[in-house]
């Protein structure tokens, strides 16, 4: 006992250096990490509309077609496949910022798969966000995913993110 | 004395722990290495963002596609195979490697986008074609190991693995690939 009453402030320095030590290596890298990419979500519930960087977002309308439809087989989709459609509306203030478009499936607050957008079945007059923009207008991006996309108790949203707020960015459902 | 006795305790304590800690510390080898999913032909076999089906294996002196014709001083390993991406569209199917012995043969880049080795890769939905392999004739026999990976370096990340014994599989003088296709199960 004589001996840590003797060392106490060094024992008391160690206490505090050891896990400041081990929280500082981790927050380095984790928070690092977790800026660069869309990590903190605003959810946007359906027919509401969100200010995000410098604009209001809104789903305007969302639409789902099956390779089994005669309209998925005009389009040609892919056997076992869907094409989502999601409509969404953009009120910039100024020029609109530009924005990434991703489809997440999730349950509950947990993505489980993520679909990139794709241009291959697409007939819109645009088909993401328009940087030299400056007043309301409106566009369709498409998805293709798997049949079972977002079945039973999973939800899909649309993943909206612009380069200047990351980490944070759009959960748009609809 | 009983101080003296504590110290040696805490002493050899204390060179159990670092003994302990020295021998299980993984060494940078086994830190990086890949994580192998095992399986054979047929079986669907999955990893952290990658899931292959190997369906045929055959062998060939010539290799046809619907834009392309290869011949060989070797023999062709056309593998048929179905190959799609887990929870994220951000990779292809870079890394498809045959390991005969100890020698590893890259997916041949001859038949350009006839095969659907380097072709990206769509979650949940599969990507379905043929993979070349270009390989000595003295290697096409005996046991072999398909392996997939998305990315190129495959280091702490998944690898697909399924074994071919190419000696039971019959050389065809001319073959004609399949087509690439998407979808399907």
């Amino acid at each position: 006992m004589s001996w840590i009453r003797s060392n106490w402030i060094a024992l008391a320095a160690l206490v505090a250096l050891i896990p400041a030590t081990i929280g500082l290596t981790f927050s380095a890298q984790w928070l690092g990490y977790f800026a660069t990419w869309p990590s903190e979500p605003t959810v946007v519930p359906v027919n509401q509309s969100a200010t995000y960087d410098t604009a209001d977002w809104s789903v305007l309308d969302a639409t789902r077609v099956s390779a089994d439809s005669q309209e998925g087989s005009d389009l040609g989709l892919p056997e076992g496949t869907d094409l989502v459609s999601v409509q969404v509306r953009v009120d910039p203030r100024g020029p609109s910022p530009y924005c990434t478009l991703e489809l997440d499936e999730l349950r509950d607050d947990t993505i489980l798969r993520t679909w990139n957008a794709t241009l291959e079945f697409t007939t819109a007059e645009r088909s993401g966000c328009e940087s030299d923009y400056a007043v309301t207008y409106s566009f369709e991006t498409q998805f293709l995913v798997p049949s079972d996309a977002g079945a039973d108790d999973l939800g899909l949203a649309l993943n909206l993110s612009t380069t200047d707020e990351l980490p944070r960015y759009l959960r748009l459902y609809f | 004395m009983t101080r003296r006795l504590l110290n040696g305790l805490v002493l050899v304590a204390l060179l159990v722990v670092a003994g302990f800690v020295i021998h299980t510390t993984p060494t940078d080898a086994q830190r990086d290495a890949p994580i192998v999913v095992s399986g054979a032909i047929g079986s669907p076999l999955s990893g952290r963002n990658i899931a292959v089906t190997v369906h045929e294996v055959h062998l060939a002196d010539v290799v046809s596609t619907a834009s392309w014709q290869g011949e060989t001083e070797g023999v062709w390993v056309v593998v048929d195979a179905s190959a799609a991406a887990v929870e994220t569209e951000n990779g292809a199917l870079l890394n498809a490697a045959l390991v005969i012995g100890d020698r590893t043969f890259s997916a041949s880049g001859r038949p350009g986008l006839d095969t659907i080795a380097d072709q990206s890769l769509a979650v949940g939905i599969p990507i379905t074609g043929p993979i070349m392999f270009e390989v000595p004739v003295d290697a096409a026999n005996g046991r072999a190991e398909l392996r997939f990976a998305q990315n190129g370096d495959p280091r702490a990340d998944s690898v697909l693995a399924v074994a071919v014994d190419l000696s039971g599989l019959e050389l065809e003088e001319m073959l004609t690939a399949s087509e690439i296709s998407r979808g399907g199960s």
